[in-house]
């Protein structure tokens, strides 16, 4: 009879002081835990956004390609193809001008999010005047 | 009824500890394939650059040899060129794919019509290539081969002559320069004119060939052509592509564009 109360007397001790134990324990713990998994919820949008804009920085580019060279000039587009992204291609002459016999253009292509200055992708390449696919 | 809280002393803290474990299990796995999206999308966005890269290469090798031309003999370098910080291309090729033979002006040469002249030869790089044998095969009449005569050299000789397919190991060894040279002659035992096509296989002296086939009757250029190959490549990165082009100098086009998996290296 008399072990019974002092057993549950111990019993509501000890849970008072692991309640307590585990709360600092789970404070410390939670709080990069918690950083981490808002940092890959974020991730997940980014990793979304970059891959939609290296898509649409390839149809750019593939578009260049087909261009007729002389019409190949810099110029962008707001809400790229209606997504949310904006293009901007930029077209230089790495080599020659507009007026020499043979010239070769760079072209670089920029995406990014609609409103934002940085660009999410950035892919470049070359173009040959008087080059074409053919026999 | 007495044992029972006893048992539990400590399960508060077990339980929770237990519970951290799993959570953090479970975000270290989250993260880990988190990681290897964003790994993932970062080597797609390489690997497309890379193209793009491998592309400039080419373009960039046809250009060179345009722009030359326009004033000589046409060719390009091979070697490394930054496009941006970070960002360039390889171009090479082995000595094989260099050789560019015109033939639009090859014809058998009257009286005696057993030399089949006209033909030219150039490496379409400022590396110089060197062929080591010319492995000749010719239709219609069984005729002989006797002399292979280049840049006003005799450089294989038999007066017996050898059947078609002649494997002719030329000495000296032709180098060819990115000018003009003369594939002086191919003469036979007799009268050629029946010939209708002569087909030359040039092995260089790496063991790389080229098949160029001459139709002594008509303007055809086929074998003015060049392959380029170009790897693009970042700084930083393992991952590269590499495409090869064949060039046709007389019709001005890209005839084949093939990516590979060889990578070129300056």
């Amino acid at each position: 009879m008399k072990s019974v109360p002092r057993l549950r007397l111990n019993f509501k001790a000890f849970t008072l002081v692991e309640l307590v134990m585990t709360m600092i324990v789970l404070g410390i713990i939670s709080v990069p835990l918690s950083l981490m998994l808002s940092q890959q919820i974020n991730s997940v949008f980014v990793s979304e956004d970059y891959i939609t804009a290296l898509n649409l920085a390839r149809l750019e580019l593939e578009r260049a390609n087909n261009a007729n060279y002389t019409n190949l000039i810099s110029g962008s587009n707001s809400s790229y193809e209606g997504y949310s992204y904006d293009m901007v291609r930029n077209v230089t002459y790495a080599n020659g001008t507009v007026a020499t016999a043979e010239s070769l253009k760079k072209i670089s292509v920029d995406i990014k999010k609609s409103g934002s200055a940085a660009a999410l992708v950035n892919l470049v390449t070359y173009r040959a005047k008087n080059v074409n696919f053919g026999p | 009824m007495i044992k029972t809280p006893a048992v539990q002393k400590g399960m508060t803290l077990v339980v929770a500890i237990l519970l951290i474990s799993f959570v953090t299990i479970v975000v270290a796995g989250i993260t880990f394939f988190i990681v290897e999206i964003f790994r993932r999308s970062d080597a797609q966005a390489t690997d497309l650059q890379c193209i793009y890269l491998a592309q400039a290469g080419i373009q960039n090798a046809i250009y060179q040899y345009r722009f030359r031309d326009l004033t000589g003999t046409g060719y390009f370098n091979f070697g490394q060129t930054s496009v941006d910080a970070g960002r360039f291309f390889v171009v090479g090729g082995n000595p094989a794919d260099m050789v560019m033979v015109n033939s639009a002006g090859a014809h058998f040469r009257a009286p005696d019509n057993k030399n089949l002249e006209g033909i030219t030869m150039q490496s379409a790089s400022s590396t110089p290539v060197t062929i080591d044998r010319m492995i000749v095969s010719w239709s219609g009449p069984s005729l002989k081969l006797t002399r292979i005569r280049i840049g006003n050299s005799n450089v294989w000789n038999n007066n017996q002559g050898l059947s078609s397919p002649a494997n002719c190991n030329i000495n000296p060894n032709v180098t060819l320069s990115n000018a003009v040279t003369n594939l002086t002659y191919l003469r036979w035992n007799a009268a050629a004119l029946g010939m209708s096509w002569v087909k030359i296989e040039f092995v260089m002296t790496d063991g790389s060939t080229k098949v160029v086939q001459v139709y002594p009757y008509s303007a055809s250029t086929s074998s003015f052509r060049f392959t380029v190959k170009a790897t693009g490549k970042t700084t930083g990165s393992p991952i590269y592509r590499t495409i090869e082009a064949d060039y046709n100098a007389s019709t001005n086009n890209i005839s084949r564009y093939n990516e590979i998996s060889a990578q070129i290296t300056p």
